[in-house]
């Protein structure tokens, strides 16, 4: 139950995020900023571009439309809308110390505790009516069945019309043409309700020009002396990845990080290099503490990775269309374990780590032939247990032993 | 005068109640084991025993709880209804009934004449019932008793995130290893249940009057947690293990008069 | 050539126009121990135990195996089984999510690629199997319509889904008046449960994915001018009573006709645990139907029978006037 004391903050923040004209305020406080910090480094860059960010979505002077994550941002860029991708807002709420109050929520109104934490934060932020209200959602079913259903439920919710992108699994014309012929019918709603006018030209050309740079960042990582801090720190990025590519903001903040990594040079190079896989907990824990303390660095991370060609504004929704069919090489097994046996060579790993995220069954029920695959190829495998946002399912001690007990395999010991 | 007999057999407790056409006879409460058959018979007569009363005067017997099936009764009506039933007796106007019992725990939805309405049940897990309590308390080096001093003495909230039994007691080592005190750990493993069980509730909605029943309605650690946390006073019944019992006798009194 | 399958968007007129003999494969129990190398705690019991149950070689007698994308656990059950018996012939089939006109177009071109596939392995021209498909649907038309029309007059229930011999009269003798109830649980899971729940005095109507695929919400019609594999994907996407995760809001104004013309007075809903689509499901069908649900979770094994027991009684006493 909620005691009266956080009944009275959910009130008055609900009351106060319906208040449009308020976020027009932060306007301000952005204006202070951008004087106070006239060059700001990589923190207050990202500072600054998330409070922009909630003065757009909840001061509404556009479309707000919310996707799926694996739903391309570029479509909604181009649209002139903003995007909103409740999946990644849900990290953000477990990252801010407070996602037992929409899990709780979520689960009053019947959402099972074995759903994804991702889904239920969702659902309860969305029956808080905490997240800004869309005008529109849009999802793929590529990756997993877990998200239509979320979507389904937010539109049952929210009241508003909702797309689901089928995506095929195969790769074939035919399969390419059914995304795309989706698409179409879903660029002209939008054209048609809020009069949008796509821009592809702009968009396309801010995310090609973003996707080079988070390229360049990828090479820069495969260094032995250049290491993003802690370790997971990249996963912290996903906005960056999911929501703002195609935006300014999104190329604005990879130059400062890819500046930032040029300017960091390790003294002592790591012992142990992994590749990561998956998302990881967000809510405050001790995970990245004692991979340091075990000399475990990640050198790259599965979710940062660009999984598609150079967008091209001359077929703009054939070429998104072949971006979202491209995603699925995350959850089919051979193509995932492909890239990741590449990711190892390139990056001179020395094992691979998920965190495997409670009630993700396209993830969990590929673990065996992900293990049997790496291991042929001589890298370990660490799946750790526990939930991404629900902390009732973290333990301190079971992940220590479980580090310290990877750290010495890969020590030989 | 005709004698009515409600069994129920419960994982930690049998009870039995003999009802007449105007009030309570007897009652008695023995602990399980594992024959319920036998212990079933043998609360009965116990109860016999007590209320001084020939066993051919007993007109009915009706059987609840998990045993209800393996003892000899003229009918088996569920757990629920019979508590429902029993708490009906004493306060009719109740809406809800929380039951905390060794190894299960229920909420159950009244309507006005005390029929049930909806229910819920927790009987796969020991948290949010009197086992996850018991367990704590090996941890803790305390007895059951102890609880509601503790929580009574406590000074600093400390919240248990981990739901499971077995996450809780590695997680309440760490903090006893962190120089926490006894009582504070006390009120957090006992608003630990409370939350679980709220949590269960609140899924048909809290009402209230609500009354509390089961073995951990004796608690009074728990009970103190329960207040705090519904923000008004439960109804505890002067003897909350023989509800279920007596709702069993009483309906058991209603299905001899049906033609 | 037997045809072994276990999801219900699976059209067995498909595999018998094919030549082939469809069957539905319902694993039976084992401890999960042969599966749990394989696959997390955390998943689909129903998956669990089909792998076991194909590993064990218990379907060594099918020649062919068809896999649906209807679900996350469905899918990764192909992945592994595939990678463990690579040698079997099986079949992925892509099911689409959604039933809109592009879908329904994007799933006959896949029914036609499974004949085909189907059709070469056997050697058997095409035009053969145009022929028997289009008199399998008209056939198929008209048993859908009769057991449509009996299921609204209340003369198709408990397990008849299984055998097809109308009811049966010992059953209502022994239970005089048993309350209607709709049972929604997994096809592949719902035989004994439906024994356990008439002794417990409830007139069981049946809503799994197998019983639902007899009805027609709404009618269709089949002429020949119309493309078989269009009627046919049609038929599957859009006239079918949508499994949980399909089409909420249509598989809830099924459910409500049903629940109106067949008087029924509350729903019993068994659930594997793990299972998301169920999940939603329950929670949605909470929210919008007036007349109780019971949830039971179970793991495809019946070690909890004594606790759903404890609840059936309860939710009868509930329901009894």
């Amino acid at each position: 139950m909620i005691g009266w004391k956080t009944e009275f903050v959910l009130s008055t923040t609900r009351y106060l995020v319906k208040r449009k004209s308020l976020f027009h305020l932060l306007r301000i406080y952005e204006w202070w900023l951008s004087k106070k910090f006239s060059v700001p480094n990589l923190p207050q860059t990202s500072y600054q571009l998330t409070i922009r960010m909630i003065r757009e979505l909840y001061s509404r002077t556009r479309p707000v439309i919310w996707a799926s994550l694996f739903f391309p941002c570029e479509f909604i860029h181009a649209a002139g809308a903003i995007p909103f991708y409740p999946e990644i807002a849900a990290g953000l709420v477990a990252a801010l110390g407070f996602p037992h109050i929409p899990l709780e929520k979520a689960e009053q109104n019947w959402y099972s505790q074995d759903l994804c934490s991702y889904h239920r934060a969702g659902v309860g932020m969305s029956l808080l009516e905490l997240f800004p209200r869309p005008d529109l959602l849009l999802a793929t079913t590529s990756i997993c069945r877990g998200t239509t259903a979320f979507f389904q439920t937010l539109a049952d919710i929210w009241k508003v019309p909702c797309y689901l992108v089928d995506v095929p699994f195969e790769s074939s014309p035919e399969a390419l043409r059914y995304v795309k012929d989706q698409l179409t019918v879903i660029a002209s709603d939008i054209q048609s309700r809020f009069g949008s006018r796509f821009d592809w030209e702009k968009s396309f050309t801010l995310s090609n020009e973003t996707v080079r740079i988070i390229q360049q960042i990828g090479e820069l990582r495969k260094q032995r002396d250049i290491l993003l801090h802690p370790p997971t720190k990249n996963l912290d990025y996903l906005p960056y990845y999911f929501q703002f590519l195609g935006s300014p903001s999104s190329l604005l903040f990879f130059k400062k990080l890819r500046q930032h990594l040029r300017e960091s040079r390790e003294q002592n190079t790591l012992s142990h290099r992994l590749i990561w896989l998956h998302l990881k907990p967000f809510y405050t824990n001790r995970l990245t503490a004692l991979l340091k303390e075990y000399g475990c660095g990640v050198v790259f991370d599965e979710f940062g990775s660009i999984f598609w060609e150079p967008l091209d504004s001359e077929n703009p929704l054939e070429s998104l269309a072949k971006k979202i069919c491209s995603s699925q090489n995350f959850t089919i097994p051979e193509q995932r374990i492909t890239k990741i046996l590449r990711w190892c060579k390139e990056y001179q790993a020395d094992g691979v780590i998920q965190f495997n995220q409670w009630g993700c069954r396209q993830s969990q029920g590929m673990n065996y032939l992900l293990k049997k695959s790496l291991q042929q190829k001589g890298y370990p495998l660490l799946l750790l247990d526990g939930d991404h946002l629900d902390k009732r399912f973290y333990s301190e001690e079971q992940l220590r032993t479980r580090i310290e007990a990877f750290h010495e395999l890969m020590e030989g010991l | 005068m005709m004698i009515y007999a409600g069994i129920d057999i419960g994982s930690q407790s049998t009870c039995a109640v003999l009802l007449n056409e105007e009030k309570v006879v007897s009652s008695s409460i023995l602990p399980s084991g594992v024959h319920p058959d036998r212990i079933g018979n043998e609360a009965l007569s116990q109860a016999i025993e007590k209320g001084n009363c020939p066993r051919s005067e007993i007109g009915f017997i009706v059987a609840t709880g998990y045993g209800r099936y393996q003892v000899q009764a003229d009918e088996r009506v569920s757990e629920i209804t019979c508590q429902a039933r029993g708490v009906y007796w004493y306060y009719p106007e109740a809406r809800m009934i929380l039951d905390i019992g060794g190894q299960d725990s229920k909420i159950i939805l009244l309507g006005k004449n005390g029929k049930v309405i909806d229910f819920m049940m927790n009987d796969k897990c020991a948290a949010g019932t009197g086992r996850f309590l018991e367990l704590m308390t090996h941890v803790l080096d305390i007895h059951l008793d102890d609880y509601g001093r503790f929580v009574s003495q406590s000074q600093e909230s400390i919240e248990l995130s981990n739901t499971c039994a077995i996450f809780a007691e590695s997680e309440l080592v760490s903090l006893i290893a962190q120089g926490k005190k006894r009582e504070d750990l006390a009120r957090a493993i006992c608003r630990s249940v409370v939350k679980r069980v709220l949590a269960m509730a609140e899924k048909i909605g809290i009402t209230h009057p609500l009354v509390f029943t089961g073995g951990v309605a004796q608690n009074k650690g728990v009970i103190s947690i329960l207040k705090h946390e519904l923000n008004f006073s439960p109804i505890i019944p002067p003897d909350p293990l023989i509800t279920a019992a007596l709702g069993a006798a009483i309906i058991a009194r209603e299905k001899s008069t049906l033609p | 050539m037997k045809v072994g399958y276990f999801c219900t968007y699976v059209p067995e007129e498909l595999i018998q126009a094919c030549g082939g003999q469809a069957h539905l494969l319902y694993p039976k129990y084992v401890s999960h121990n042969e599966a749990t190398s394989y696959f997390p705690t955390s998943f689909c019991p129903l998956a669990k135990s089909l792998l076991a149950n194909l590993l064990s070689e218990r379907w060594k007698d099918i020649d062919f195996f068809i896999f649906g994308t209807g679900c996350d656990a469905g899918r990764r059950l192909y992945d592994v089984f595939t990678s463990l018996r690579s040698k079997v012939p099986s079949y992925f089939l892509e099911i689409p999510a959604i039933d809109t006109d592009q879908a329904i177009t994007f799933y006959a071109r896949n029914l036609n690629e499974l004949a085909q596939y189907l059709l070469s392995i056997q050697g058997i021209p095409s035009i053969e199997y145009t022929v028997n498909l289009i008199a399998s649907l008209i056939t198929g038309y008209d048993i859908k319509k009769n057991f449509t029309d009996l299921f609204f007059k209340g003369k198709e229930y408990g397990d008849t889904f299984i055998k097809p011999i109308g009811f049966s009269d010992k059953r209502l003798k022994n239970n005089p008046e048993p309350i209607p109830i709709l049972l929604i649980a997994s096809h592949l899971f719902i035989h004994r449960i439906i024994n356990v729940l008439e002794k417990r005095g409830f007139l069981v109507l049946d809503n799994s994915a197998l019983g639902m695929r007899r009805y027609i919400f709404p009618d269709i019609s089949y002429t020949v001018e119309d493309d078989s594999f269009m009627t046919l994907s049609r038929w599957y996407l859009k006239n079918k009573v949508p499994c949980p995760g399909h089409s909420p809001e249509r598989r809830l104004s099924i459910l409500n006709k049903t629940i109106f013309e067949l008087d029924i007075q509350g729903i019993i809903y068994f659930y594997p645990k793990f299972c998301d689509q169920s999940l939603y499901d329950i929670a949605f069908l909470k929210k919008y139907l007036t007349i109780p649900l019971l949830p039971i979770e179970h793991d495809v094994s019946f070690s909890s029978l004594g606790q759903w027991e404890t609840r059936i009684d309860a939710f009868r006493e509930v329901l009894s006037r």
